[in-house]
């Protein structure tokens, strides 16, 4: 792993970018300077002196998954902050196209906001709450409940604009749902975390509304009893809308005690009370339904509830082996807890107060069983970095000294690929894991 | 439409040793007779003769066989059942066919987490067929399942009548074990691990060939529905059809397909013997199928029933069995084997546009049939726009070909005019690859140059594809099928 170092004066710094994008379009926030394009054109410009003179580029929406990028939270390491926030205009909505058109820097709330008395929806549900922007959902790729029906954002994109390390404005994709018109960029730029280039512009595919919505809870008090239970139901051959097990402290309407199965039914009125009747039929335990309002309150709570913060971790084992991790689950202190039960993906949050320590003893009491199951765990947060504890992701944004040090050959392959988009080794891939030769 | 004989150059007698040595000697055709049978794909206007065809067993032997071409600077084309329709699978050049013919286990089918690992070679509808078995299906089904691959749909990133509701290939792949042009074997994604970074598995499927030989896929599959609906609209007017589709979707539906067969398409099936009982003076027939939780399907056929009748359909028939399902799929299905009573030869176009261009567009392909004399026949995707022209002549007649290059042009350009693509998912392969710059700027094909160079710097996978000339690692020029610039 290299060490991270800023390589300009923050005072020159601003000085040039705002002689690119006048006074009002940069500040310096903390120990960096912060740029606040306004278009592509701007964007290009702004990438292209970064470009010449070699700065550490962190390309930001609202700040919430800046620690991804092993960035830390008052800017030092960086030379630039690149925000989209200057650019967040919802273009162009076609309802009868269910498509629509929005700048990278558009919160997630604008655009419900705005589709929505078309009765259309963005059927996407990433954590980090409602401000979270639509160029930071899609540059990190990440989804939240919603995948098991809808797919990962990546899914539901139907064409985006990317501006990468060289300047180069690319439209990338179109608005049609199908379209195999040359490699797959947009694949490539969904979940990039800024590697190729910075997104700021994406045009999505929306889905209608459902005319249903309902939240089932039931509660164990055991976690194995929970998980056991949970994987019955969620592996019916129902379309099912989510499917989570929750355990600790979450907000209202998901403040019960001991470990919840939480189940999300949508659908026209008719289907949803068919498969509540079957869910019924299965379980002889007492449940809460929710209802309308109150099911989509618990569906935000679900999805924001976290992942994100400091003290976070994320597990991902196939869902069939996750029982193994159970037990050393159960054991720590943690404040909340949740598992997909079809996507194997577990997040958590440790008790406040633990510190190092709590950290070092979940690493050990998770080590073991997930490499029995193959798994992988990864420690989120600006208290601790990003930092992977098993098995090599590929090509993934932890801090794996490997990728730097000794490649493989995913390893060699992703290198080329940044290499390719950004030369001079400005955007973070580049300049944290060195994957860009002589730059930096 | 040209048929270069290309004067593919022999191997030389040590690497047919060496290759024999990895696939036995059933796994390598030298003689130009067995050569014949792979100078096409299904789109058969264009034939380019193999140098060789490997029939590799293994990941192992694929790897091994790429190396030993790549140490001969020799390029490669790898093909599964050739059924493609955009002549992705030609060996220009005299390139080398690996073929994933002998490829064709289901290496893991994992019910529990709804996945499957399977090698290329097996065919799209034996895997659903193996799935069902545990309520579980494979979502994407392109009209040619029965036959098409799956490392072929890989290839492609392939569609289907269903894509309408469940997406497409690029949604179901979680993993790739991927041999790169020099015979590195490279794992890449994988559902035992969450997805993070750069989706190198997203830009390998339809990547067409050109970035190495998916030797291994994992997928995803999804339960079976509880129940299943279709209905049959039969209208006066394509127009009628059109605003059923519309009215459909704005009601908040989403169906698992919606197909519109147009009234040439319909008497050219009525006339052979696929013969599925539609009128034959009707303007268009309009396929509506919907799936999920069986209780609820009856009020769904009741809308969609609805949409049709107020757009003015004749008649609607329902399905109340899986026979009369399948008999109201027959018209759809079987279109383009009935097309061939009406011309030697046809082109399919793979356009897509914005679904409330269609209408418009439609009559403009109506236009451009008749301005240059060619008979057009659509059956098309309505639900998410995709349209399949198919364009008929006989392609012994120059002055034809000629017209059906022109009517073909046009009908891409008029479709990007709408919003849309030159392809929806058959793909550029060598047929559209110098119409590419119709929908990418030349910065884009450069990105895609660079792409392209990321996994095949060589330019020794599948070369002559996707990109126009000018853009990339080139091959296929010289003598050995390999010649390589980098130009960009």
């Amino acid at each position: 792993m290299r060490t991270l170092r800023a390589s300009a004066d923050p005072g020159a710094v601003l000085s040039q970018v705002r002689d690119v994008l006048g006074t009002d379009g940069a500040s310096l926030v903390g120990a960096s300077v912060t740029a606040r394009p306004r278009s592509d054109e701007e964007t290009s410009a702004l990438l292209r002196v970064a470009r010449e003179r070699r700065w550490r580029v962190l390309p930001l929406g609202a700040g919430i998954a800046g620690w991804m990028n092993g960035a830390e939270p008052d800017g030092r390491g960086l030379d630039l902050v690149l925000s989209t926030l200057a650019m967040s205009e919802l273009l162009e909505h076609e309802p009868a196209d269910l498509m629509c058109r929005v700048r990278a820097g558009l919160s997630l709330a604008a655009l419900q906001d705005g589709v929505a008395p078309a009765g259309q929806w963005l059927a996407l549900d990433p954590p980090g709450g409602a401000g979270v922007t639509v160029g930071g959902i899609v540059a990190t790729g990440t989804a939240g409940p919603l995948q098991i029906q809808y797919g990962r954002p990546r899914d539901q994109i139907l064409g985006l604009t990317l501006v990468d390390g060289e300047g180069r404005i690319l439209s990338l994709g179109g608005r049609v749902v199908k379209n195999v018109a040359g490699f797959d960029l947009v694949r490539l730029a969904a979940g990039s975390g800024g590697a190729i280039g910075v997104i700021t512009e994406v045009i999505f595919r929306l889905y209608p509304k459902p005319e249903e919505d309902r939240t089932l809870v039931w509660s164990w008090e055991k976690l194995t009893e929970a998980w056991d239970a949970g994987r019955a139901l969620a592996t019916l051959p129902l379309p099912l809308t989510a499917a989570e097990l929750i355990g600790g402290r979450w907000a209202p309407p998901l403040d019960d005690s001991g470990y919840r199965v939480v189940v999300r039914l949508t659908g026209s009125k008719v289907a949803v009370e068919r498969m509540f009747e079957v869910f019924m039929e299965r379980i002889g335990h007492p449940l809460r339904e929710l209802k309308g309002e109150k099911s989509r309150t618990a569906a935000r709570v679900l999805s924001e509830g976290d992942g994100t913060g400091p003290l976070s971790f994320r597990l991902h084992a196939l869902a069939s082996r996750g029982r193994a991790l159970l037990p050393p689950l159960a054991s720590l202190p943690v404040e909340r807890l949740a598992l997909h039960l079809l996507s194997g993906t577990f997040r958590g949050t440790l008790a406040q107060g633990g510190g190092e320590g709590a950290r070092t003893e979940a690493v050990t009491a998770l080590r073991a069983p997930l490499e029995s199951v193959g798994g992988t765990l990864r420690l989120l947060g600006s208290a601790w970095g990003s930092a992977w504890e098993s098995g090599t992701p590929i090509g993934a944004r932890g801090r794996t000294p490997e990728a730097a040090e000794a490649p493989t050959a995913v390893g060699r392959l992703r290198s080329r690929i940044v290499s390719g988009f950004d030369p001079g080794g400005i955007l973070p891939d580049a300049w944290r894991d060195g994957l860009v030769e002589g730059a930096g | 439409m040209t048929s270069v004989a290309a004067s593919a150059p022999p191997l030389d007698q040590s690497l047919v040793r060496r290759i024999r040595s990895v696939v036995g000697a059933e796994g390598l055709f030298i003689d130009p007779d067995q050569l014949l049978v792979y100078e096409s794909d299904a789109l058969t206007q264009y034939r380019h003769p193999p140098s060789a065809v490997v029939l590799p067993r293994t990941t192992e032997e694929v790897s091994l066989v790429l190396a030993l071409l790549h140490a001969e600077g020799r390029a490669f084309v790898p093909r599964g059942a050739g059924t493609g329709l955009s002549g992705g699978a030609l060996a220009v050049g005299g390139s080398v066919l690996v073929g994933t013919a002998r490829m064709n286990r289901i290496l893991e089918l994992d019910s529990e987490n709804r996945r499957a690992r399977v090698q290329p070679g097996v065919v799209n509808s034996d895997l659903t067929r193996a799935a069902l078995l545990q309520g579980l299906i494979y979502a994407p089904d392109p009209s040619s399942q029965s036959a098409c691959t799956m490392g072929g749909n890989v290839a492609e990133n392939s569609g289907g009548p269903h894509c309408l509701k469940y997406g497409v290939t690029n949604r179901y792949v979680t993993g790739l074990t991927v041999v790169l042009p020099d015979g590195e074997v490279v794992e890449l994604g994988g559902l035992e691990r969450e997805p993070e970074g750069l989706d190198l598995v997203g830009a390998f499927v339809g990547s067409e060939g050109c970035f190495g030989i998916a030797a291994e896929i994992e997928l995803t599959l999804i339960p079976e529905s509880e129940g299943v609906r279709t209905l049959l609209g039969i209208f006066d007017s394509m127009e009628q059809a059109g605003r059923a589709v519309t009215d459909i979707m704005a009601r908040g539906l989403l169906p698992a397909a919606l197909e519109i067969i147009d009234s040439e398409t319909i008497r050219a099936v009525e006339a052979s013997i696929f013969a599925a009982g539609y009128p034959t003076d009707a303007g268009a027939a309009l396929v509506v199928e919907v799936d999920g939780v069986d209780a609820a399907l009856d009020a769904e056929v009741a809308i969609a029933r609805a949409c049709c009748l107020s757009a003015g359909a004749r008649e609607v028939r329902i399905a109340t069995n899986a026979e009369e399902r399948l008999a109201l799929w027959r018209g759809r299905k079987k279109a383009f084997g009935a097309m061939g009573r009406l011309a030697p030869d046809l082109l399919v176009q793979d356009a897509t546009v914005p679904r409330t261009r269609l209408p418009e567009v439609l009559r403009q392909v109506g236009e451009i049939g008749r301005r240059h004399g060619i008979l057009v026949a659509n059956v098309f995707h309505a639900g998410d726009g995709n349209l399949h022209p198919n364009l008929l002549f006989d392609r012994r007649d120059p002055d034809q070909v000629k017209k059906v290059e022109a009517a073909s042009k046009e009908i891409m350009e008029v479709c990007i005019r709408a919003g849309g693509t030159i392809t929806g998912e058959h793909g550029v392969g060598f047929d559209k690859r110098a119409h590419m710059p119709l929908v990418c700027s030349h910065e884009v094909l450069r990105a895609m140059a660079r792409l392209k160079e990321a996994f095949d710097p060589l330019g020794r996978s599948n070369p002559g594809k996707v990109l126009p000339d000018g853009y990339g690692p080139r091959s296929g020029a010289g003598a050995r099928g390999a010649e390589v610039g980098r130009g960009t």
